[in-house]
Parts: C-alpha cells; sequence; structure tokens
C-alpha cells in the first residue's frame, strides 16, 4: 500500500503576501517533483533561499502559492526549525502529547538522548531539545517524516549516528523522509535524493539520485559536481576548510 | 521557599502595621461611636459570631460571591477564548462587552431585579454580568496571544480538541485567567455587598445597611473587615498557591 503513497509537489510560484504592503515577489519558482515511500529527500540549498517554506508547503500549514501539493495519507511526523517543545511539559509529556501510548525511554535512547524523560525543556541545550523534537516527530510511528535541518546544532559524531538512523528507519519501515539542510555531506550521507534550490527566485536547480553506500566513488564524483555546479556549496567548504 | 516565607512575612508585618495605625488613630480620635477601636471591634464581632449572626450573613454572602463569581468566569472565560481565536465572533460579542462595561453596576442590579425578582438567582446574575465583561477583555486578550507555532505543531499532529486545549492553550491562557480570577474575587463580593443592600434580607451587605441605619460603626467595621478577612484567606490559601503551582514551570526557565 505505501508504495501507492506517493508525494506530488507542482508548485508555480510562491510569494508572501502581508496586509501593509500587498504581495511581494515570489520566492520560490516552478518546483515539481515527486517522491515515494522509503526515500530520503534531502532539500539542499544556502540559508534564507526558501527550503523551509518549501517544507511547510508540503506539509500543508502554507496554502498561499500557485500550484498543487499531494501529501501522501497516513501519519505525519514533523520536526521544525526550532524545537517547538511545550516549556511547561517534561520532555517525557512532550512526547505523549502527540502519542499518549509510547515507549519513551526506548525512543530518547534511539536519538541518542537517555534519561532526561522527567527534565523540563528549559534545562536542555538547544542541541538536546532538537533531539527531543526529532523524537517527538519519530513517536507518532510516522509514514512521512518531514525534518527542517534535523542535525543543526549537533555535535558530528552525534548528527551521523541520527542522520544514519533516520536514513536507515526510511529503508525498513518504507517512510518517506523529506528534510531540508545546506550541508551537501549531511545530505550525500543521509539522503537517496539530492534536490538542490537555487537562484532568486529559488527554483529546482538539481534533483539527483544519491548513489548507494557502497559505491564510494560515485558519491564522492557527485559531490565534485554539485560542488564545481552550485558557488553557494564550494563557498561553503571553503569557510568550512 | 524562601522567597515565599519572606513574602509572606512581609504581608503579616504589613498587616499589623495596618491595625497598629487604626488603634492610634482611635486612640487620637478619642471618638469611639465614630472610630472605634480594634478592641471594641473584636469583642463586637465576637459577640455577633456567639450569637450565629456573623457567620450565618457572612457564609451567605460567600455564596453569592462565589456563585456570581464562579458564573462570571465561566461565561466571561468562555466568550472570550472564542472572540480571541474567531474574528466573526468577537465582531458579534464585542459591541455587548463594551456596552456592558459601561452599564452603570445600579442600572444593571436594579433591572435585574425588577425584571426576575427580588431573589437570590436575580442577586448573582447581576453580580455576574458586572463582573464578565471584564473576564472577557482579559482572556479575549490571552487567546489572541496564543502562539501560532504552537498551534501549528497541535495542527500537523491533529492534536484532538481536549488535548489541545489542555496541554497547549490553557497553560498560556492560565495568566490571563489567574489575573481575572485574582482581581475578579475582590471586586465580586464588593459589588454583592451593593447587590445584598438593595434588595436581600440577609448577607453582609444587608447587615451593613442595618448598622448604618443606627450609626453603629463597631458593626459596620466588624462586618466588614470580617468578611475582608475571609477574601484574604481564600486569597492566600487557594488564589496564590494554584497561581504559583500552575506557574511553577516558569521559575525553571
Amino acid at each position: 500500500m505505501r508504495g501507492e503513497a506517493m508525494l506530488e509537489v507542482r508548485l508555480q510560484t510562491k510569494s508572501f503576501t502581508s496586509p501593509d504592503h500587498g504581495t511581494g515577489p515570489p520566492v520560490l519558482r516552478d518546483i515539481a517533483f515527486c517522491a515515494l515511500p522509503g526515500e530520503v529527500l534531502a532539500v539542499l540549498g544556502h540559508s534564507g533561499i526558501g527550503k523551509s517554506t518549501l517544507l511547510r508547503i508540503c506539509i500543508g500549514l502554507d496554502r498561499d502559492f500557485v500550484g498543487s501539493v499531494r501529501l501522501p495519507p497516513g501519519k505525519l511526523g514533523v520536526m521544525f526549525q526550532e524545537p517547538r517543545l511545550l516549556p511547561w511539559l517534561t520532555v517525557e509529556e512532550n512526547l505523549r502529547l502527540v502519542q499518549p501510548v509510547l515507549d519513551v525511554s526506548m525512543l530518547l535512547e534511539e536519538v541518542l538522548l537517555p534519561g532526561v524523560e522527567k527534565v523540563l525543556p528549559s534545562a536542555l541545550s538547544i542541541g538536546m531539545a532538537r533531539r527531543v523534537a526529532l523524537a517527538r516527530a519519530l513517536a507518532v510511528n510516522p509514514d512521512t517524516l518531514v525534518l527542517d535541518e534535523p542535525l543543526a546544532s549537533l555535535d558530528r559524531s552525534i548528527a551521523a549516528a541520527l542522520g544514519a538512523r533516520i536514513a536507515d528507519r526510511a529503508l525498513r519501515h518504507g517512510v518517506l523522509v523529506i528534510l531540508s539542510t545546506h550541508d551537501l555531506d549531511q545530505a550525500l550521507a543521509m539522503a537517496s535524493r539530492i534536490l538542490v534550490l537555487a537562484d532568486n527566485p529559488a527554483t529546482l536547480s538539481a534533483d539527483v539520485v544519491v548513489p548507494a553506500r557502497d559505491a564510494a566513488g560515485e558519491t564522492s564524483r557527485l559531490r565534485e559536481h554539485l560542488l564545481t555546479k552550485f558557488t553557494f556549496l564550494s563557498s561553503q567548504e571553503m569557510a568550512r576548510s | 521557599m524562601a522567597d515565599i516565607r519572606t513574602q509572606q512575612a512581609a504581608r503579616a508585618i504589613s498587616l499589623l502595621g495596618l491595625v497598629a495605625m487604626w488603634w492610634i488613630g482611635a486612640h487620637v480620635a478619642e471618638a469611639p461611636q465614630m472610630l472605634p477601636g480594634p478592641l471594641r471591634v473584636v469583642t463586637f464581632a465576637w459577640r455577633e459570631t456567639v450569637d450565629g449572626a456573623l457567620p450565618r450573613n457572612v457564609c451567605i454572602t460567600l455564596a453569592r460571591a462565589l456563585a456570581a463569581f464562579g458564573v462570571a468566569m465561566l461565561a466571561g472565560g468562555v466568550c472570550g477564548y472564542l472572540a480571541g481565536r474567531f474574528r466573526g465572533i468577537d465582531a458579534l460579542i464585542d459591541v455587548w462587552a463594551v456596552v456592558a462595561l459601561n452599564l452603570p453596576l445600579l442600572v444593571v442590579v436594579v433591572l435585574t431585579y425588577i425584571w426576575i425578582g427580588l431573589n437570590d438567582v436575580a442577586a448573582v446574575l447581576a453580580v455576574a454580568i458586572a463582573k464578565a465583561p471584564t473576564v472577557f477583555v482579559t482572556i479575549r486578550e490571552g487567546a489572541r496571544a496564543l502562539d501560532p507555532r504552537l498551534e501549528e505543531l497541535a495542527a500537523v499532529y491533529r492534536l484532538p480538541f481536549r488535548r489541545r486545549l489542555r496541554r497547549i492553550e490553557l497553560p498560556q491562557l492560565m495568566p490571563y485567567i489567574s489575573a481575572s480570577a485574582r482581581g475578579g474575587l475582590s471586586i465580586t463580593w464588593k459589588i454583592v455587598l451593593v447587590v445584598e443592600l438593595l434588595g436581600r434580607p440577609n448577607g453582609v451587605g444587608f447587615m451593613l445597611n442595618l448598622y448604618f441605619q443606627d450609626f453603629n460603626v463597631a458593626g459596620i467595621l466588624a462586618y466588614g473587615l470580617a468578611f475582608a478577612a475571609i477574601m484574604l484567606l481564600v486569597e492566600t490559601v487557594l488564589l496564590q498557591p494554584w497561581e504559583r503551582r500552575t506557574n511553577a514551570w516558569r521559575s525553571h526557565a
């Protein structure tokens, strides 16, 4: 059944409208793609290009656009760019908010954050709070998982381990994962497909399949190709080195 | 914990200071008919307590005040929540609220007595009508200030209405609810006294009117202060601990 459930995005334009300034210039244009359960789609682009806006459109939180979006039926797990934990609830209560019947300890183990069940969010670092938000997205046992910069603010080792777990969950349980990132290496490590947003207004400038993990040479070639083609990626690479 | 003890000590010292000023004032004035001292008032209150008149009338007034307070909080709170969440409902109720806020209390009380009759239902309703608009305005502001990001969270996880209300919206509304409750209770019982004075055969308001006609200042002070003391007790024993408990998470933030 999951094979029939497909995400379809046909976005012509997206502009922001405000009561004072009317409709602004388009921020997204001509973005069309489909995705099947079990795929991990990484939306790659520099900060502020509209990745979060595209994800919000995909999950139906932003309907002010020209085009159409069809989200697969089934349960949806979402991790927003900011954790959005309820500060008056403990970590456990935050997780049970979306799924009352739950093995909280096991879920926290899965996001590498054991033993914080009774802690209030104010006592967590931003990285820990983001992992709780990821756990909350996983708590509903989602058919579609939408993650906005899921590995930001995390140590490299933890980010790598969590990235592998998310990709593994998609493969094993047939979960469709859409995530946004500005980090090419994270995208290559986690995704089965990469959608690159570039230009102004942002358009879908590349839609590439990431080779399987054992084909290391092909992945390196893809990495070089993307670095050459998109200057924002090479700038990031230079800044990092 | 130390903070709470310090606050309670400060309140007790402040109260003792007030009694001391009263005692000095009565001593200086040397007019026990106009300003009786604390001891004279306490003696009068004790006599009325032994007689049973004071506890009976205080209980009657307290019951009316609590009933009116409950109705005002419920009606004002629900309407305020709906108006804050839905613009259409706000447009419908807002004019009513403005009219109710500006209607003189005496007009409300007199009309309610004329239309419903000189009974407890009319008394409670009059007080509730007088208080509900301020609750409405406060809770509406709270509902307008609900965090839209948490609303999105509830929407994407399709949270049932009751869980959304209990876990997401009520904790955000709690400061507004407690502000309404604390301000509301003190205003409510004062309005109840006026309502009793105008049309009830019992209660603290009725007794105050009775002693006013006798120019019995000790009686007026005994009933007035006895009821104020009970309201202070309600505030200290019920409202403040409740407010502290619901806002406990803020001290960790």
